[in-house]
């Protein structure tokens, strides 16, 4: 029997969505351990297997660093290389809790960071190709730079991804963190403006009482100077 | 052999087991009718040939078979009746068991262990010239004449084949019990210490009935001197009033074996059925599809569906098919000529669209080892469509077919490695092509080692596939759509073309 060939409109029709996205279904922590902007994402499949992996928030990415070192010695006593899983059950395999570190990584500039697993399960591994490429981490943070792959108790995993951000959710943090970024940045340059001001002020009159006269019409151009100088503050926002 | 005859007689012994203690052999004696036995069992008592409800006469002698006998309870009597043969042909009728060859097992009561070793020593201490040194292996086994008598009638009611000793598939177990009696082997759990070990612990599990099995039983009787048995036990035992009844006639077919090979057509198709979390997902499955009408065909109790290798749900099986196996458990109808099966085929065939089977036969259940041969050691061939990340040229895919004898190194993949244990394993892919599409599309055509995960080739599975299709071509690469061309394996036999 001649069996019927697929069409490939048929199958761009539908919108063409990737492994990860077929089978995972994504969890967020944001600030990971009350650090600021140190965001995961794990990604759960289907069959409740779950993958922690970075997320594009994380300053790892977000900042744009390159990525020297990833150590799994994460204690003095604890490797995660040494994890050994026997049979299905993964028995024998190291339990990790939401605040067990599964890495630290370096970066070229120096700067270091302690990934975390943000739930609770075994360890079945972590990505030793991290060792020899460790610029996969945030070349391909959802696929050959993942972090590492954590079995949830039976029944559980459900449970600890509830616990995670929804994909909207993290969306909405991540906008609040801009524009709480923004307010603050704001909020600076407004406080510094203010306190130039008032030192140039002191420092260039003699008379106060002439100065608060003079101070209102001296400072025809110094205001609207200052005033632009307030705008192009509130242009330079930095990004989150 | 007058006097040891007529001692049998009179204690209550039936023809058939008069002649077994008498030592005869020869089958064809048992074979005779109830009427004829008994006539032969006068002769030698030397006792003439009288009605054998005459109440004035020698009523101590006349063992009719209306009253049970001492030795085999019933047994070689009221079992061997037509009634009852007729019994065991009705329920073969009623559960439409057919066969071609049928044999038979017996089942007694364990309490007869302790009877015949009783008229045993009877016999050795009242004629003691004539069976001192003959043991109960001299004594013809009941179960021999129960089978003597009754096989051959059985063949003509059943229209079965049968013959004495000769092992066949379809067994015809019948287990007899007798109440009255059901007692009479408790003795020896105290009279022999050294077989019923009286470890109280034990003992409170146990009951009666699981200690004394017959190898217990028999080792407890040898453990007794003559003289200690024959103090425990009436010799010869007491006369009983009830018949042995035959409390469960049971038939045992072995195992049919039916195979053939299965093509998928359909992507949204399991191979068995799946259920996830307590609830059914999709209406059917391949082996449900192939193995339902077999089943009824067969009029089996179960069935055991079995293939060399699987496909997932979302993946076409072409070519000439994947080889099945169906175990059917408890057939009761065992011989189906080639002609039914092709029926039964094209039956399977004609009701679904999704799959389509080939080259049905019954195979032995040595052939049925083939088929797992066939999933670990044969080659599987591939079509796969993928998506690639960047945009590609035919030209592109030329460096396909230079690659042979690829090894992978495959981890677990990530979508069963929740039941499956960790591990790493070396795969083949033996050649490839790409057939191209567009410039974000081709068609990859492969052949591998039985094993292999293709999807994980393709996409890489996290890296945890290497070299995958996605370093080979150092771009993003996806699957889309997998098919299964051909299943390298010569089993079963080509029946269709």
């Amino acid at each position: 029997m001649d069996a019927p060939i697929s069409k490939m409109a048929d199958l761009e029709g539908k919108a063409y969505r990737t492994v990860v996205d077929r089978y995972y279904t994504p969890g967020y922590r944001t600030d990971v351990q009350g650090r600021h902007r140190e965001d995961l994402c794990i990604l759960q499949h289907s069959n409740k297997v779950c993958i922690v992996t970075l997320a594009a928030s994380h300053p790892l990415m977000a900042d744009g660093k390159t990525v020297a070192r990833v150590d799994f010695q994460v204690t003095e006593k604890v490797n995660r290389l040494d994890n050994k899983v026997i049979g299905k059950g993964k028995r024998g395999a190291q339990w990790l809790q939401e605040s067990s570190p599964l890495c630290r990584v370096t970066c070229t500039d120096n700067t270091e960071f302690t990934l975390y697993s943000c739930i609770k399960g075994k360890l079945v591994e972590v990505n030793e190709n991290l060792i020899n490429s460790p610029q996969l981490l945030t070349e391909k943070p959802s696929s050959e730079g993942y972090i590492a792959i954590v079995l949830p108790k039976f029944g559980e995993s459900d449970k600890e991804m509830a616990r995670l951000l929804s994909q909207q959710q993290y969306q909405d943090a991540l906008e609040r963190r801009g524009r709480e970024a923004t307010s603050e940045a704001r909020e600076r340059d407004l406080v510094q403006a203010r306190s130039k001001m008032e030192e140039e002020e002191s420092s260039s009159s003699t008379d106060p009482g002439k100065d608060q006269a003079g101070g209102s019409k001296d400072s025809g151009d110094e205001p609207n100077q200052k005033r632009a100088k307030l705008e192009v503050t509130d242009k330079e926002q930095p990004s989150s | 052999m007058l006097a040891p005859a007529r001692s049998l007689r009179e204690a209550g012994c039936c023809p058939c087991c008069l002649l077994r203690f008498l030592g005869e052999k020869d089958c064809h004696i048992y074979q005779k009718s109830a009427e004829e036995l008994q006539t032969v069992a006068h002769i030698l008592c030397n006792q003439p040939q009288g009605n054998a409800d005459s109440a004035t006469g020698d009523n101590k002698c006349v063992n009719t078979d209306d009253i049970p006998c001492i030795a085999c309870l019933g047994i070689l009597q009221h079992g061997c009746s037509e009634e009852f043969l007729d019994r065991i042909q009705s329920k073969m009728e009623e559960e439409c068991y057919k066969s071609q060859l049928f044999s038979l097992s017996l089942m007694t009561p364990i309490q007869l262990l302790v009877r015949e070793h009783a008229v045993m020593l009877f016999l050795r201490e009242r004629f003691s010239d004539l069976y001192t040194g003959q043991s109960i292996d001299k004594v013809t086994s009941m179960k021999d004449v129960y089978k003597w008598r009754c096989g051959p009638r059985l063949k003509d009611k059943l229209n079965m084949e049968y013959h004495h000793q000769v092992e066949s598939p379809f067994l015809i177990q019948l287990m007899f019990e007798h109440k009255e009696t059901e007692t009479e082997c408790s003795f020896l759990i105290s009279a022999c210490p050294k077989v019923f070990p009286t470890n109280s612990r034990k003992r409170k599990r146990d009951s009666e009935q699981t200690v004394l099995n017959r190898t217990s039983v028999t080792r407890a009787i040898s453990s007794l001197s003559e003289s200690k048995f024959m103090s425990l036990v009436r010799c010869p035992p007491e006369k009983v009033d009830t018949m042995c009844r035959c409390q469960e006639l049971t038939c045992y077919h072995e195992a049919v074996f039916v195979a053939g090979r299965y093509n998928k057509y359909s992507r949204t198709l399991s191979q068995t059925p799946w259920v996830v979390d307590g609830e059914r997902r999709g209406e059917t499955s391949v082996s449900e599809l192939i193995c339902t009408r077999i089943k009824a065909m067969f009029m089996a109790q179960e069935y055991r569906f079995s293939s060399a290798g699987r496909e997932d749900v979302d993946v076409r099986t072409l070519g000439r098919g994947r080889p099945f196996l169906v175990e059917l458990i408890q057939p009761h109808i065992s011989d189906v000529p080639p002609d039914k099966m092709k029926l039964l085929q094209q039956e399977i065939n004609s009701g679904t669209t999704d799959i389509a089977i080939r080259d049905l036969q019954v195979v032995s259940r040595e052939e049925s080892g083939k088929l797992k041969v066939g999933e670990t050691e044969k080659t599987k061939s591939y079509s796969a469509l993928v998506r690639v990340e960047k945009p590609i040229q035919p030209d592109d895919l030329k460096f396909l077919e230079e690659i042979t004898d690829l090894t992978l190194a495959q981890k677990t993949p990530i979508r069963v490695i929740h039941r499956r244990p960790l591990a790493s394993r070396d795969r083949v892919i033996h050649n490839m092509s790409g057939e191209y599409i567009d410039s974000q599309h081709f068609r990859l055509h492969l052949k591998t080692q039985a094993g292999t995960y293709i999807k994980e080739f393709v996409h890489g599975d996290f890296g945890r596939t290497q070299p995958s299709l996605s370093t080979l071509m150092h771009m993003d690469t996806d699957i889309l759509e997998l098919d299964v061309e051909s299943v390298d394996v010569d089993w079963p036999k080509t029946i269709d073309e």
